[in-house]
């Protein structure tokens, strides 16, 4: 009997310690893949939009005012936006703001969408209250990403910010606006969900390693008798 | 009795009679302040601080008192006190002088006409009018007392007080120093500065220097408060070294692939990382070249390239899978799955082209190569015993050449001399090429109509007379050696006989 409950005692232990080990290597794993997942799409859509404002010139947007909507220079910047977007599916929309330094207001000075739908789309002029206002007044200074996804009136995204500088406006480089891109929440997630079959394999490893430990546990008691 | 309380009566009315004078003498000299009375009253501001200076007019009532003076004068005297010297006095609108020590004393007679107004004036101050009590008895004097204010006593400006405090600071020192300083993506300097009256607030701050990383972040500026920004700049990553490679070419103009990869045409210089890379040098008529170059950091070197010219080309013949295919009666290949067959390295030239299939009939043709160039030969095969497939329409071409006798290729195919007229020719673009000895060859590509004959007449230009190649002298130092080879030779000789 004494035999018995030490043995017991110490497939206990084992397997404690078995699920001990295990639970904090799949956490230990898993929180360092979805770190890296969350840095990786960042780090992308911040790339994409800091190339993307390389592109745009702020003497083309610097005469807009609103009820500009319909003229050429709009048109064209709206299209030239779209454009670049076009190059990623996932990106939903893209558009430029300007923040106001004074009192940090932000309102839109371009969104490509509204050729397309203009009752739908923002307009010159119109106040914008982000939820991650703090990236667009980091994006004043360089390439900014949601921490996390985000949701307005407009829908759930992760953005990504990019200052516009005004080095064609023949200044030390200031910057005019912030381009901001959209993706979809949902598509974030997916990408940064990928490493969920890590928790999955921690569970079926303590479900495995417990069961050989019961298997071989009796085994050794049968032995013994 | 009653002559004692007699007396006692005259004694007390005597004096009765001899204090009141001085009682009341002494109790009308009282003096009246001669400063202004002046009081600012500054209320705590709130905001912008509002002070109100009402000046009360000083008080000052004139007094005048007769002083019992010698009887029997008919002068008197108005003593005008004033609390400014050197302030004018008029009597009755003339004026009597300037006081000094604080006092005019102006002589007066009793009996004339009597002082009705007292002015005293001074530049800069307030003007007092007033009027005598009465005219001095003979000898006696009235005082008079005037005070005056000065002007500039009520504040024009607003006394400086300190508002309270809404703004803050940040102060930007970079490491290392003279990193250009941004907020909210405007340039405010260079480091270290401090950027002053900022409302509470956060503000995008960024500090960029050549050669380092540049160091964004969000700082908080809290009213009162001078806030840090203490960026550490991390060195960018140094760029990596390179070399340059000057790239020549004989002739001109060759295309150049390094790794693969298209850079120009020659004369042309590269700059790639150290290390050896793969050049390639293509001219049409030409050989490729190829030769691997070691780059070294920092350094330009030159690689000149004589290029050959190409005696060889390559083939491409498509006909059924499995067919072999023979090129001057040696089999070199069979056509593959895919219904063509490559080979490399054939001479330039005329060459006889056969392939041969079990169940159809060969193929058999002359075919000229062209160097350094991809020929493309068709040879389709038709079956044996069957009835030949009713051809899609097709063309002819005349072909006449000046002069005659020129050897005519259609599509690489051999099809006789000048003047010739080529059948079956399906219609769209055929290249046609004739060649004869002491003549450039002429190339050209003619379009075939189906059902039509189509005239080419072509005139073939001469080619350039090689000039003789002089053949050198032999410089004197090739002559020495020839004379020393038989000197020695002869001394040889000499020794064995």
């Amino acid at each position: 009997m004494a035999q018995n409950c030490s043995r017991t005692t110490k497939c206990i232990a084992a397997a404690i310690v078995a699920v001990v080990i295990i639970s904090a290597l799949t956490a230990f794993a898993y929180y360092k893949s979805n770190e890296t997942l969350k840095n990786t799409a960042q780090w992308g859509l911040e790339s994409t939009a800091g190339v993307m404002a390389t592109q745009i010139n702020a003497s083309e947007i610097q005469d807009l005012k609103p009820g500009d909507e319909n003229t050429p220079q709009y048109q064209a910047v709206a299209a030239k936006l779209r454009n670049m977007r076009s190059m990623d599916d996932h990106l939903l929309n893209a558009y430029i703001l300007k923040v106001n330094t004074t009192d940090m207001s932000t309102s839109f000075l371009v969104d490509d969408l509204y050729p397309l739908d203009p009752s739908g789309s923002a307009k010159i002029g119109e106040v914008y209250n982000p939820p991650d206002k703090r990236e667009i007044l980091e994006a004043l200074s360089g390439p900014t990403a949601s921490p996390a996804p985000y949701t307005d009136q407009w829908g759930s995204f992760v953005s990504a910010y990019a200052p516009i500088d005004d080095s064609a406006l023949n200044s030390n480089g200031n910057t005019y606006a912030v381009l901001g891109l959209d993706v979809s929440a949902d598509e974030y997630t997916s990408v940064t969900d990928q490493d969920t079959w890590i928790i999955l394999s921690g569970v079926i490893s303590i479900i495995v390693v417990l069961g050989l430990i019961f298997i071989l546990g009796r085994k050794a008691a049968a032995d013994k008798t | 009795m009653k002559t004692k309380e007699i007396i006692l009566i005259l004694v007390l009315t005597l004096c009765l009679v001899a204090v009141v004078p001085v009682t009341f003498g002494d109790n009308t000299s009282v003096t009246y302040p001669l400063t202004p009375v002046i009081t600012d009253v500054t209320t705590e501001p709130t905001f912008m601080p509002t002070v109100t200076s009402p000046v009360t007019e000083p008080t000052t009532i004139p007094t005048t008192v007769e002083t019992t003076g010698m009887p029997g004068q008919d002068q008197g005297w108005i003593d005008v006190y004033c609390n400014v010297d050197g302030s004018q006095v008029y009597f009755n609108n003339i004026l009597e002088g300037t006081t000094a020590g604080g006092i005019l004393s102006v002589q007066v007679s009793v009996s004339g006409t009597p002082v009705q107004t007292i002015t005293v004036t001074q530049s800069g101050y307030t003007t007092w009018t007033g009027r005598p009590s009465s005219m001095p008895s003979p000898g006696g004097h009235v005082t008079v007392y005037a005070t005056i204010n000065p002007l500039t006593t009520i504040p024009t400006t607003i006394p400086t007080t300190v508002p309270p405090v809404s703004t803050g600071a940040i102060y930007a020192q970079s490491n290392p120093a003279g990193a250009a300083i941004y907020m909210n993506g405007n340039f405010y300097g260079y480091s270290p500065l401090t950027i002053p009256n900022l409302g509470p607030g956060t503000y995008s701050m960024k500090a960029t220097l050549s050669g380092y990383t540049p160091d964004t972040t969000l700082v908080n500026v809290y009213a009162g408060q001078t806030a840090p920004y203490y960026p550490t700049l991390q060195q960018s990553p140094q760029p990596r070294p390179t070399g340059s490679v000057g790239v020549t070419s004989t002739p001109n103009h060759a295309a150049v692939y390094i790794d693969g990869s298209y850079y120009g045409v020659t004369p042309l210089t590269v700059t790639l990382y150290p290390g050896t890379h793969q050049f390639v040098l293509k001219y049409s008529g030409y050989n490729d070249y190829t030769t691997n170059v070691v780059v070294y950091a920092g350094q330009t070197q030159a690689l000149p390239v004589s290029m050959s010219t190409a005696t060889q080309g390559t083939v491409v013949i498509t006909s059924i899978p499995g067919a072999t295919v023979y090129i001057d009666s040696n089999a070199v290949g069979t056509i593959s799955s895919s219904g063509s067959l490559t080979l490399a390295g054939i001479n330039m030239g005329n060459h006889i082209f056969k392939v041969t299939a079990t169940g159809y009939n060969t193929w058999l043709n002359t075919v000229y190569i062209q160097a350094n160039t991809v020929n493309t030969i068709s040879a389709p095969l038709t079956p044996q015993g069957v009835s030949p497939t009713p051809v899609q329409p097709t063309g002819s071409l005349a072909i006449s050449s000046s002069p005659s006798g020129a050897e005519t290729y259609v599509d690489n195919l051999y099809r006789g001399t000048t003047p010739l007229t080529v059948t079956d020719l399906a219609s769209g673009d055929h290249l046609v090429r004739l060649s004869e000895s002491g003549y450039v060859d002429y190339t050209t590509t003619t379009t075939v109509t189906a059902g039509q004959l189509m005239p080419l007449a072509l005139t073939l230009t001469a080619a350039p007379t090689p000039t003789p190649t002089p053949v050198p002298a032999p410089g004197s130092a090739q002559v020495l050696c020839i004379l020393a080879t038989l000197a020695g030779i002869c001394g040889y000789m000499r020794r064995r006989c």
